[in-house]
């Protein structure tokens, strides 16, 4: 397990020194005089000098690179290229809480309704409700980020009121749906169907009730620190991270179903169901356990998806998260910023595969063993 | 490499289970045709695509690139005329077919249609500004801020979408699964230097890695589908390398091996072959993936800039006057959220009947 874990880390270091020569040696790349291309051409000779200096356009690429990264293991990612001359890191320090907040908030939303829908899928296979989760989600994976976004915030911002109605409308026709389909007898996912379909709908039409009573038109543009007001904070980030979820459900929903079917059909289940354990119990209890594994592996690789997805989303409702500051960067050229950024990201994005890999070893003990 | 040594006893018993089941080589190799006249198909398509599309190359470059889309297009219609058709695909498939051949059409014939002005604002100081979608005013879809037909803009976007799109999936498609099957066969030190290098790609975010990089280049539309052919790259070398392993271990491949193959022979005349429909799957799946970051780059305003119109940067032009005029962002987003969907269905298809 320790040699496992060595041996990762090993090749994770590996890559992100990789990494870290690769957005250096873009700088490098770039056409033209550095400071010519950031400041123009209406630059005074003092700036000129003092971005050739912060760039050490005049030592050798060894010397510079080997000072950079030096820099960037203490967390010193140099000034900004570009006025207001601040250190890199604390704009990256104040952007970062932003991001992660609705990266987190999206991951927790994908991963309970990812999961919930999944199982639902695999224990329905075949039947309706499987049919309708597993179109659902194809349809709703190809659609592009920033395009859902926009639609997001025609509904939610400018005409709240169809959501409302739409919100009512659907929690009535699920309620009349569950309460139809028990005086019918058909099996529902609790395995009494009296109750269990009386409680769908009542919870059903609560939520649908309550949304049309309570759903607010949500803010365009803007950001509450969540230290300022923790109602205001969730407001300017329920759209956000809406936005990411709703891109990540449908990922989990269809991996989880793959994996799960196939759990379904085996030995133990057979033998948990011949005791007579309840649905609900089998599903959460005994299968979910072992059909983690593809899931595990897309939550790793989702984050990569995340944080892009973050780029648009906080151009979308003008958050002042990291993937803002990157794209400002970008523009304004500032290239400090951008190697910073791209470095931190990839760090992230390796932790969690990492993780990811650990969590592997925490699921299935074989693996433990099959380091390399 | 331990577990690529037991694959041959593993392969074995697999064909031995197929030709125990009655199903032996027949029908495999009935199946392979279709695949090779898509490939033609989809090889004609963007040759006489890119031909009409780059009039900034030379003339020569541009000749042969119709003459090599005019062989590809006999190619298809050698093979069709030794194919027996199949029962008809289902209305998805016709629908997603349908849809990416208006697209492709479109893009194809956009500068020969009698359209109404929709790239130069200089020429539409009569035209009013913001004009609603309507069938009485010459402008189907409306006009944007600046009197230009979004219909016009729309069918121009969708060149820049298809040539970035097929681009950057043929550039990841040949490099990637070149580098794949060349690992995958021959192993050893090869395959970790390539293994290492579709790692490091793999470690950006891909919408990270494409910012990366524009960030640095100027982004016209050649810049761009390199970048895209860069990010498309690491997913075909994964599945050129897992497939070729399967196959390097099949007997057909042992037995061109012991009638004395030369390796490049095996690789081009044996392997890849076989690797092509897989890969061919593959590539729609990616390129609704590379269409959807070219459209989020210039979403962003860091991929191709205005007046090129792109579907991307329409949407972000749209994007100030939404709640008056959502048309002008929703006529780009359907356009593309079918095609992507498209490609998607018909790429999930391909790979259910070809995927190995």
């Amino acid at each position: 397990m320790l040699r496992m874990l060595g041996l990762r880390i090993a090749r994770a270091i590996a890559v992100l020194v990789a990494v870290s020569l690769g957005t250096f040696s873009l700088i490098a790349l770039s056409p033209g005089d550095p400071a010519a291309t950031i400041l123009g051409t209406t630059a005074t000779p003092a700036e000129v000098a003092y971005l050739d200096q912060q760039l050490g356009v005049n030592q050798p690429w060894p010397d510079r690179y080997w000072h950079w990264v030096t820099g960037a293991v203490q967390g010193n990612f140099g000034l900004s290229l570009v006025p207001p001359r601040q250190s890199v890191a604390q704009m990256l320090g104040q952007a970062v809480p932003v991001t992660a907040e609705i990266v987190v908030i999206a991951l927790v939303l994908g991963l309970i309704f990812g999961i919930a829908l999944g199982a639902w899928a695999a224990h329905r296979q075949d039947q309706a409700a499987d049919r309708i989760i597993t179109a659902g989600s194809f349809a709703l994976i190809s659609v592009p980020a920033f395009v859902l976004g926009l639609l997001l915030a025609i509904l939610l911002v400018f005409h709240p009121t169809w959501v409302r109605v739409l919100v009512l409308a659907a929690g009535l026709v699920i309620a009349g749906r569950a309460l139809s389909s028990a005086s019918q007898r058909k099996p529902l996912l609790v395995r009494r169907p009296g109750r269990g379909a009386l409680v769908l709908a009542a919870v059903a039409t609560a939520i649908g009730v309550l949304g049309f009573l309570f759903i607010p038109a949500f803010p365009r543009f803007g950001w509450t620190p969540i230290t300022t007001s923790l109602a205001g904070n969730l407001r300017f980030a329920f759209l956000p991270a809406l936005t990411l979820t709703l891109g990540l459900i449908p990922l989990f929903a269809q991996v989880l179903r793959a994996d799960m079917v196939q759990t379904l059909q085996q030995n133990f289940i057979v033998v948990a169901r011949a005791k007579g354990m309840s649905e609900l119990h089998i599903i959460f209890r005994e299968a979910l356990r072992p059909s983690l594994f593809s899931l595990v592996t897309v939550l790793g690789l989702s984050i990569g998806a995340l944080l892009a997805g973050s780029v648009v989303v906080e151009n979308i409702f003008g958050l002042p998260g990291l993937g803002s500051v990157l794209l400002n960067a970008i523009t304004s050229k500032n290239y400090s910023v951008v190697q910073a950024g791209v470095l931190l990201i990839a760090l992230v994005f390796l932790i969690v595969n990492l993780l990811v890999d650990i969590a592997y070893a925490y699921l299935d003990p074989r693996t433990r063993r099959a380091a390399n | 490499m331990l577990p690529t040594e037991k694959l041959p006893a593993a392969g074995a018993t697999l064909d031995d289970g197929r030709a125990a089941a009655g199903e032996t080589l027949g029908p495999a190799r009935a199946r392979l045709p279709v695949a090779v006249m898509a490939a033609w198909a989809f090889a004609a398509v963007a040759f006489l695509v890119l031909a009409t599309v780059l009039s900034r190359l030379v003339l020569p470059l541009r000749l042969v690139l119709v003459i090599l889309g005019l062989f590809s297009a006999y190619r298809l219609v050698a093979a069709l005329a030794r194919w027996r058709r199949p029962a008809s695909p289902p209305t998805g498939t016709w629908l997603a077919v349908g849809w990416l051949g208006l697209v492709v059409a479109g893009a194809v014939f956009a500068g020969v249609l009698p359209l109404p002005e929709g790239l130069n604002p200089a020429a539409t100081f009569t035209v009013p500004a913001l004009l609603n979608p309507g069938l009485h005013s010459g402008h189907l879809l409306g006009t944007d801020t600046e009197g230009l037909d979004t219909l016009t803009e729309l069918i121009y976007g969708a060149r820049i979408s298809l040539i970035v799109g097929i681009g950057g999936t043929l550039t990841g498609l040949i490099v990637g699964g070149i580098a794949g099957m060349v690992s995958g066969y021959f192993g050893g030190p090869v395959d970790g230097v390539t293994s290492y290098i579709v790692d490091v790609l793999l470690t950006f975010p891909p919408l990270i890695l494409l910012i990366a990089m524009v960030a640095f280049l100027s982004p016209d539309v050649l810049n761009i589908t390199i970048v895209l052919g860069i990010l498309a790259l690491p997913g075909f070398a994964r599945l050129a390398r897992a497939n070729t392993i399967k196959i390097a271990s099949r007997d057909y491949v042992t037995a061109s091996r012991t009638l004395g193959s030369r390796q490049v022979r095996i690789l081009l005349k044996v392997i890849a072959p076989n690797l092509i429909p897989s890969l061919f799957a593959y590539s729609f799946i990616i390129m609704s993936f590379l269409i959807v970051a070219e459209a989020s780059l210039s979403f962003l305003g860091v991929g191709i800039q205005r007046p090129t119109p792109t579907w991307g940067n329409m949407i972000a032009q749209g994007d100030p006057t939404l709640n008056a005029h959502p048309a002008l962002v929703l006529a780009p987003a359907v356009a593309i959220l079918f095609t992507v969907l498209s490609a998607n269905f018909i790429g999930q298809r391909l790979q259910k009947r070809w995927g190995l």
